[in-house]
């Protein structure tokens, strides 16, 4: 039979192993390990897809910086230039047509000045012999075509000053040949 | 604690420290030299984008010199080449039968345009048709030019006077 103080001891010793087992233990190296993984994991995953999103972000920068730059387009209008060139081409000839229409009309003191023409007009390519037949058979043309009408416009003119009393016609009655 | 497991711990977290350090430095390292790439990939675009607008430039530049000089022979690179213009024009005078005088020669530059001009005033007499023709020769000479005012009387019965003011463009442009 159980006295007094061993029950009070009994009782004692029960309420104290119900306080559980005191783990005096203060690192638990597994469980820091799982940690640590854990947390290295976590870092790894995080720079793994920061440097993915990285990634892509530059990847395509080769398409984002070959927008229009900024380098101005050279522009060219060569057909502009063409008939340009084709213009003063055809003034030029016209130029030595009239030019060649108005040697008959040279003065006969200015042969000299005729021949330096008429030599320019012939080339170089022909012979003495050669300029001399152009140059005779250009004198011959001009002389048989253009001069009669110069003398019929000048005979025209005359006419029109005779009937105006030989007084200076004014601006507004000639037609001048240019188109201003 | 046991000293080793304090110092053990100290260590950790100064390691973890230093790792948390280079790994902000590396990453702020790799983003700004990101935004440096961008820079540059626009600079060296730019740059190719100048190079091919360059030797394009060239190429026309080669393939349109004749052209080019031909078209700027059309035009006055200064006031001293209507110098050539009057001896040609009063060359072509007797050829074509009138007699040239050269009354006024200014350099002039539009209002509008900003564009510079010499301006030449002719007066020649003659034949009614070869004053004409003249002025038509005058309008097909090979120029960039104008034939701004034009007065043609008859002085006589035989001579007509004319007095034209005619316009030739200098060529004016940065080189």
């Amino acid at each position: 039979m159980m006295n007094k103080k061993e029950i009070t001891k009994f009782a004692k010793a029960v309420i104290h192993s119900q306080k559980g087992l005191k783990n005096k233990q203060l690192m638990h190296p597994k469980r820091e390990w799982l940690i640590g993984v854990g947390v290295a994991l976590c870092i790894f995953i995080a720079s793994i897809s920061w440097s993915a999103v990285e990634y892509f972000k530059y990847e395509t920068i080769e398409q984002q910086a070959t927008s229009p730059s900024a380098a101005a387009d050279a522009v060219y209008r060569e057909t502009l230039v063409s008939e340009a060139l084709s213009t003063y081409a055809n003034k030029a000839v016209h130029l030595d047509a009239l030019l060649g229409e108005n040697v008959p009309v040279i003065p006969t003191d200015n042969t000299d000045k005729e021949d330096e023409s008429e030599e320019e007009m012939v080339g170089t390519e022909s012979s003495e012999d050669g300029v001399v037949a152009t140059t005779t058979q250009a004198t011959s043309s001009r002389g048989s075509n253009i001069q009669p009408p110069i003398e019929n416009e000048e005979s025209a003119a005359v006419a029109t000053t005779s009937e105006s009393s030989a007084a200076p016609i004014e601006e507004r009655l000639v037609q001048p040949a240019t188109n201003i | 604690m046991r000293p080793s497991t304090i110092r053990i711990t100290v260590i950790s977290i100064i390691l973890f420290a230093a790792a948390a350090g280079a790994m902000t430095f590396m990453l702020l390292q790799s983003k700004q030299q990101g935004e440096q790439l961008i820079e540059q990939l626009v600079t060296l675009d730019e740059q190719r984008a100048q190079e091919e607008s360059y030797y394009r430039l060239r190429r026309i530049a080669d393939e349109s010199a004749d052209n080019r000089t031909q078209l700027r022979s059309y035009f006055f690179s200064d006031e001293s080449e209507s110098i050539d213009f009057l001896n040609t024009v009063e060359k072509l005078a007797p050829e074509a039968g009138v007699i040239l005088k050269t009354d006024s020669l200014n350099l002039i530059e539009d209002a509008k345009d900003g564009t510079q001009w010499v301006e030449i005033g002719f007066s020649f007499e003659g034949s009614r048709s070869r004053v004409q023709n003249f002025l038509t020769i005058l309008e097909e000479l090979p120029y960039v030019a104008k034939i701004v005012t034009v007065n043609m009387i008859a002085t006589n019965k035989t001579t007509w006077q004319s007095q034209i003011t005619m316009r030739i463009r200098v060529l004016t442009y940065d080189e």
